[in-house]
């Protein structure tokens, strides 16, 4: 399994809001959430992709997860002078 | 929301750089061959088949190459394969064509309504993650095809990598309809179905196969080579001219060095890059991208010690493979499945830096190396 940088990804999680819906397990692509004692738990946080797919699906509010176009070239884009706000896609 | 849109992302597709901005609009809508009716109580629905034509897999072909990508859309709406009927499983997908191709053909011996979102052309994941294959679209889509009077469904399933774009709470509340989310593959979408909409686990995860990533290098390598040829032309050109004469050969003469540099450093950031992805050492792509220059210019060096006869040339080498290979390293993160933007955010500031000064050191000692050449003609 191919893995990236570790202790970045920003995914907060907060269990106390979690009704045990499993929404977030259905849409992770990396299986990032797990199903414990009836509660969701974040079971692999460095596999996050900040997709953001487990945030909006929970009716809950459990999630936070920082999302953006993160393609190398619109974030050098970004840093230059006047391109401030558009992105690339 | 991934790193970047992945043109080709059809669920079992691969990734590419860029999709086009967010309002670009495909001009027409191809045509989808075979296609009969049945007459709902919504009127006309086209009964797609699930058999792929010649020219099917032409157009696709053509779009892996990169070929007319942002143009290869199907019109929205309310499609159906099979022999569907009221409680037939309503299956949501994006206007991508080679999307809704993947889809179709996996459907076979299968009756389901279709429903097609506007994703603007675009595939299910990268649509989902500009929010063009989102939740207001499906909520108006819905609506607008009539769906609740053809379809008595209380669920509608959604592709997983729509989830990005998809609001399944938002959803549920202003039609009353349950999203359930496929298999991210459409290949797994009959056993889906056959196991009561449940999925497994492995069917949730997204994988990053050798082909995939191939496939995403040649569109890379495609896209930049006009870029190099240019670089090179510019530089034989350079090179040609001698003592107020211009001579093509003998510029050829000096330029081949790094006409054999581009060539190798093209070859490597894209292909080799690709191939070798999984076994490369470090997290950064940069990182990675380093080490597969350094260990191109040792293999190099140690097979063909007499092609670069000076120290300028060395280093000019090195700095220019060096520089294209972690480029287009770091570039690949954008097209990478499992990449997030924090960590893209990190090396880009650490790496970028590193990258533009090999750069100017490739270019400096490229000056270095063809003005004492120039002697030697």
């Amino acid at each position: 399994m191919m893995r990236y940088i570790p202790n970045i990804a920003r995914i907060e999680y907060n269990k106390t809001r979690c009704k045990g819906c499993k929404r977030c397990i259905e849409v992770c692509p990396h299986a990032v959430f797990a199903f414990k004692h009836g509660k969701a738990v974040l079971a692999d946080r460095d596999a996050c992709m900040e997709c953001g797919a487990c945030m909006r699906n929970c009716a809950f509010g459990a999630i936070q997860v920082e999302t953006g176009v993160g393609c190398a070239a619109a974030l050098i884009g970004s840093y230059l002078p006047g391109r401030k706000g558009k992105i690339c896609c | 929301m991934p790193d970047s849109c992945s043109q080709n992302k059809a669920p079992n597709a691969t990734k590419e750089c860029c999709c086009g901005p967010i309002h670009h609009r495909p001009s027409q809508y191809r045509t989808i061959h075979g296609l009969t009716t049945v007459e709902t109580s919504a009127g006309s629905v086209p009964v797609v088949p699930t058999r792929l034509t010649a020219g099917d897999y032409w157009g696709r072909f053509l779009v892996r190459l990169g070929i007319n990508r942002m143009n290869y859309a199907i019109r929205p709406g309310l499609y159906a394969c099979g022999n569907p009927k009221s409680d037939s499983p309503v299956i949501v997908t994006a206007n991508y064509k080679l999307t809704f191709d993947i889809l179709r053909k996996e459907l076979e011996g299968i009756s389901a309504w279709i429903l097609v979102l506007d994703s603007k052309g675009v595939n299910v994941w990268c649509a989902a993650g500009k929010g063009t294959f989102g939740t207001e679209e499906l909520i108006q889509r819905i609506k607008a095809t009539n769906l609740k009077r053809v379809s008595n469904t209380k669920e509608i399933i959604l592709p997983q990598l729509g989830a990005t774009g998809i609001a399944a709470p938002s959803v549920q509340k202003s039609t009353s309809l349950r999203v359930i989310y496929g298999p991210v593959e459409a290949k797994d979408i009959p056993r889906f179905l056959e196991n009561k909409k449940r999925c497994g686990m492995e069917m949730r995860k997204v994988r990053f196969p050798l082909l995939s990533r191939l496939e995403i290098s040649l569109f890379e390598f495609t896209s930049a080579l006009k870029w190099f040829l240019i670089a090179a032309s510019a530089m034989l050109i350079a090179t040609s001219f001698h003592d107020n004469s211009f001579n093509l050969e003998a510029g050829w003469g000096i330029s081949k060095l790094f006409h054999l540099t581009l060539a190798l450093s093209l070859s490597t950031g894209t292909f080799l890059f690709a191939l070798l992805l999984p076994w490369l050492p470090a997290r950064p792509f940069a990182l990675k991208g380093f080490w597969l220059g350094a260990s191109v210019i040792t293999i190099f060096l140690v097979f063909f010690p007499g092609l670069n006869d000076s120290v300028h040339s060395l280093i000019a080498i090195s700095a220019t493979i060096l520089a294209i290979t972690m480029s287009f390293a770091l570039a690949f993160t954008g097209s990478s499945t499992f990449t997030s933007l924090s960590g893209v955010r990190k090396e880009t500031r650490r790496f970028l830096p590193i990258i533009s000064l090999l750069f100017l050191t490739g270019l400096v000692f490229w000056i270095l190396t063809f003005s004492n050449a120039g002697g030697k003609v």
